[in-house]
């Protein structure tokens, strides 16, 4: 169970952020060209971003004032655990990278197997006999039935081999 | 007799097609197991399907991918329960309230008997909710298809307003949640002068963000961080009753039926009136329902420790949520819930149009390979939903027990890894794009942040799909406008009525009403 004072800086932590992806979206929306209407296609990204921006500053208004509302269970971020969520987020990284290096039948393999060890399984011989048919299902659904574009690996094209995988 | 002429329409438009019963029943199956998965809900399962749905919906026919959606809505609803009842862990927000007492049934030797009442208040809600949606969908719709740009601007604004204020704990995070989906959803090419917007210089932003890697990344790769991090094994309490006195340990019996029917009824209400109010969804229906009828109990004190009414209470009440979320999507092209925002995409698909349009009889459309309007179509939608419940309430009648069983076996090591790889691949597939993944994996973080911090998902959604549909209503009502933004206030627009003004004074009726509620509850806590 969390503090109502860290329940207070997470919320400026919020207001911090939102505030950010406020002010972005502002200079995004100064970059749309304005056309000759009353109402034009900057309107409404800049009425929201600056709504952000306004409702950031009163998140923050709020915290500052201490009226953040109750403390529930599993709210912030005392209880995460930074090491797992770095793996699971790193596993997604390496499936993106490796998809792009090497084709999607290494990219999961290579990204199953890292999950696999981000949820705790250290067994090799079970890592193995897992991965190699769920890149195998994976590769037959999405490639094979649902056609897909298989696109080539920036470093090595696979798809000779495991289109004869999928029988195409 | 319209309506009856309709629906019977609608059975035999479905039972015509070939593919709708089976993909009803996998629906049914599919919704059970996703709920029953602690973590998992309706929408992840949609989630990772939809891809795969638009896919084949020329071979399936729309029919069957929209029947499909609309029942994994409905089963997952109840799947949950069999995780709160079992494990003591909602598989979804909507069986939260069940867990009181399905919980202390289970430890108690009558997890059976805890089990059926589910169903049975699950598809007695349900059947109530269909019943409210068929019957109300239409004769609104009748009234609203005679809205012009303002007043459906006003109705997005009335929505995104209500939705923000009653999805969240905190108005502000609600309405914060909202217009974070909103400025995501303006990213790509203007509808109307057909320039890029906001794309940052990423080419693959040039057709706007999809849905599919959005809805992937903040319900299922955020559930996957936070699995990651318990890495617990469910535990399930031993099913074994034969030890017990009581020989209708593994059932609900007749008396008891009869008992809490009065009860379901009135759940069924609460939770009809809630589902048809945007935003809010089932998890408030079960706590509503719980809340007033262990009030009006006489056996109030018992209440908590295992009784059949506890159960019955919150699970008609959030299955009767379903049917009536579909009002807001049908009659003004709001979705109610994350389910009914997905809907709209596939909608899309079959080229229609949501909102009130779709109850025309004319014209006839080539939906999923058939001839036909689109009020048999959507007729023969409800006709799935109905087949659906009964599909759902038969496997769990038999079937509870045993899916819990199985999801007690599953290794969540092995479970989870293979849910993550199965969702970074649906990601890529909904445009084949290495990019989607990424944004995937983006909102993933973001989905977990935005848990962890309180603010709303399901509202991130919802303003996503809509805000398209809301810019154009607002570049269009400016178009036709003589007097600027003034259009939306007054009564009158290109001499006729408008309905405008109503829309935006019920949007701050509703926050204010909220806002004082929430101050009030505040300072009760406080004294």
């Amino acid at each position: 169970m969390v503090s109502d004072n860290y329940k207070v800086k997470i919320e400026y932590g919020v207001a911090a952020v939102i505030a950010l992806i406020g002010v972005f979206f502002i200079f995004q929306a100064f970059t749309i060209k304005v056309s000759g209407e009353a109402v034009g296609p900057r309107t409404m990204p800049m009425a929201i971003a600056v709504s952000l921006v306004i409702g950031a500053a009163w998140l923050a208004i709020r915290a500052l004032n201490g009226k953040v509302g109750e403390v529930k269970a599993e709210y912030g971020f005392k209880d995460s655990d930074l090491y797992r969520i770095t793996l699971v987020i790193g596993c997604g990284i390496l499936f993106v990278v490796s998809f792009w290096l090497f084709g999607f039948f290494t990219a999961v393999i290579i990204g199953y197997v890292a999950a696999l060890y981000a949820f705790g399984v250290r067994s090799k011989l079970k890592i193995c006999i897992s991965a190699l048919p769920m890149a195998y299902v994976l590769h037959w659904l999405f490639m094979g039935v649902m056609m897909l574009n298989d696109p080539r690996g920036r470093l090595v094209d696979l798809r000779p081999l495991t289109d004869v995988l999928i029988g195409n | 007799m319209m309506f009856f002429a309709d629906i019977l329409g609608g059975f035999q438009t479905f039972f015509a097609d070939p593919f709708a019963i089976w993909f009803v029943m996998l629906a049914a199956f599919v919704g059970i197991v996703f709920g029953a998965l602690p973590g998992l809900t309706a929408a992840a399962a949609i989630a990772m399907m939809l891809p795969i749905l638009i896919v084949y919906n020329d071979v399936i026919g729309g029919l069957s991918g929209l029947a499909f959606l609309y029942v994994v809505g409905k089963s997952g609803r109840y799947g949950g329960s069999i995780a709160a009842i079992l494990f003591n862990t909602p598989g979804t927000a909507a069986s939260a309230a069940t867990m009181q007492d399905g919980y202390p049934m289970t430890q108690s030797g009558r997890a059976g008997k805890a089990l059926k009442t589910a169903t049975v208040a699950s598809v007695f809600g349900d059947y109530f909710g269909e019943i409210i949606l068929i019957f109300g969908a239409v004769s609104i719709a009748s009234f609203t298809k005679q809205f012009g740009p303002p007043e459906n601007f006003a109705i997005y604004l009335m929505a995104f307003v209500v939705i923000g204020s009653v999805v969240s704990d905190s108005i502000i995070k609600g309405v914060l949640s909202t217009l974070f989906g909103a400025v995501v959803a303006l990213i790509g090419e203007d509808t109307i002068t057909g320039q890029f917007k906001m794309t940052m210089g990423i080419d693959e932003l040039e057709s706007g963000m999809a849905l599919v890697p959005l809805l992937i990344g903040v319900f299922v790769i955020s559930e996957v961080i936070i699995q990651a991090e318990k890495v617990v094994k469910m535990k399930m309490v031993d099913l074994d009753s034969s030890k017990l006195d009581d020989p209708t340990a593994h059932y609900f019996t007749w008396p008891e039926f009869k008992r809490c029917v009065p009860l379901m009824f009135r759940s069924s209400i609460y939770g009809s009136l809630i589902g048809m109010m945007p935003g809010l969804g089932s998890s408030v229906a079960c706590f509503v329902a719980y809340g007033e009828e262990k009030r009006k109990a006489k056996n109030k004190d018992q209440w908590g420790t295992g009784v059949v009414e506890g159960i019955a209470a919150p699970e008609s009440a959030n299955n009767a949520v379903s049917g009536p979320s579909m009002i807001p999507l049908l009659t003004l092209g709001i979705p109610g819930s994350t389910i009914a925002a997905v809907l709209i995409g596939m909608f899309l698909v079959n080229g229609l149009q949501v909102g009130p349009q779709i109850f025309a009889t004319e014209p006839p459309l080539f939906i999923g390979g058939n001839m036909m309007s689109p009020r048999e179509f959507i007729f023969a939608i409800f006709a799935g939903g109905l087949i659906g419940i009964a599909f759902y309430g038969i496997i769990g009648y038999f079937g509870a027990p045993l899916v819990g069983r199985a999801i007690a076996l599953l290794p969540t090591e092995y479970l989870y890894p293979f849910i993550f790889m199965i969702s970074l691949a649906a990601s890529y597939s909904s445009r084949a794009s290495i990019a989607d993944v990424g944004f995937a994996i983006l909102f993933g973080v973001i989905g977990y942040g935005m848990r962890r911090t309180n603010f709303s998902a399901a509202a991130f959604i919802i303003a996503f799909v809509l805000t398209t549909s809301m810019e154009t209503a607002f570049r269009q009502a400016m178009i036709i406008s003589d007097s600027g933004l003034l259009i939306f206030f007054k009564f009158e627009y290109m001499d006729k009525f408008s309905y405008a003004p109503i829309f935006l004074m019920i949007g701050a009726a509703v926050v204010i009403f909220r806002a004082i509620s929430t101050m009030r509850a505040r300072k009760a806590k406080t004294s």
